[in-house]
């Protein structure tokens, strides 16, 4: 069984937009990718939001697709976590290419999708280094 | 030992060096962290500690399979405001190219913004043991430190 060792490096930033005309960040309290997480800069109301944070992940696989967890969590005014949903994200390789299929997650403040990534892979001897850039989030159903 | 496949990029082949099955274990019990507040919680990796009314407690450990060097980990520090968790967060580079001794831990930044969207970093660094026994090479961080 052979595998490379692949680094995946996660945004500093992810836009989130919203499409919905509702509110979709107040209470955002966490997203996570993996071991990366995520907080808003502002809480955003109806309009559109950033939320910082990044990561890294260091993995073994083959051309391979790999799979991290990403889940999301809000908080109601009293501070109890109202919304814990999640999904995998997937990311795929073929040779030094890199696919990112959006992802959904389906809880009670509506319907989010992960979407508009793309990914840049560089090659060294040893590691097979991915860089995931242009990440949002939209919510679809309020 | 696994080794890497034939995945080529350009004239650049990744795959010619075997895959290290490297453990990474946390901080052992007697030693602390400095530089941080009250309540801050720190992950690194899939280990996380908290530090509740500075007594630090929590640890872990976690298994990779990783070239002879630059092991990539997220670090973040949560610093819990108002009910909402904020976030500094980065990434170590850890390199470790022997099999045995001590290494330094870089300087990471970490970043984020408070909740009056100021930005706040803090910079990480420290200290690892390197063992290496039966094939599964150690990695035992030592110290941390926060600035």
């Amino acid at each position: 069984m052979s595998c490379c060792t692949t680094q995946i490096v996660f945004p500093d930033q992810i836009t989130f937009l919203n499409t919905s005309g509702t509110s979709l960040t107040n209470g955002l309290r966490l997203l996570r990718i993996g071991s990366a997480q995520y907080t808003l800069v502002t809480t955003g109301g109806t309009t559109n939001s950033t939320a910082l944070g990044g990561g890294c992940e260091t993995i073994c696989c083959c051309p391979c697709s790999v799979t991290f967890t990403v889940s999301l969590e809000e908080m109601d005014a009293n501070g109890a976590v109202t919304d814990l949903s999640s999904a995998c994200f997937t990311v795929n390789f073929m040779d030094c290419c890199a696919t990112i299929p959006t992802v959904t997650l389906t809880g009670t403040a509506g319907t989010l999708t992960l979407q508009g990534a793309t990914a840049t892979v560089s090659c060294t001897k040893d590691i097979r280094t991915a860089t995931i850039l242009g990440l949002s989030v939209v919510k679809t159903v309020a | 030992m696994a080794y890497c496949g034939d995945t080529c990029c350009g004239d650049t082949c990744c795959g010619t060096q075997p895959c290290s099955v490297t453990s990474i274990l946390g901080l052992p019990a007697s030693t602390t962290i400095t530089g941080w507040a009250v309540n801050d919680v720190l992950t690194i990796g899939s280990i996380s500690y908290i530090n509740n009314a500075n007594t630090v407690t929590g640890g872990g450990c976690e298994t990779l399979c990783c070239a002879p060097c630059d092991i990539a980990l997220t670090v973040t520090l949560r610093n819990p405001e108002n009910g909402t968790a904020r976030i500094q967060a980065g990434c170590l580079h850890l390199c470790v190219t022997g099999m045995f001794g001590l290494v330094k831990i870089p300087e990471t930044t970490l970043y984020g913004y408070d909740s009056g969207a100021v930005k706040q970093t803090t910079t990480l660094s420290g200290s690892a043991s390197i063992t290496f026994c039966n094939g599964i090479r150690k990695i035992t961080l030592q110290s941390i430190v926060l600035n």
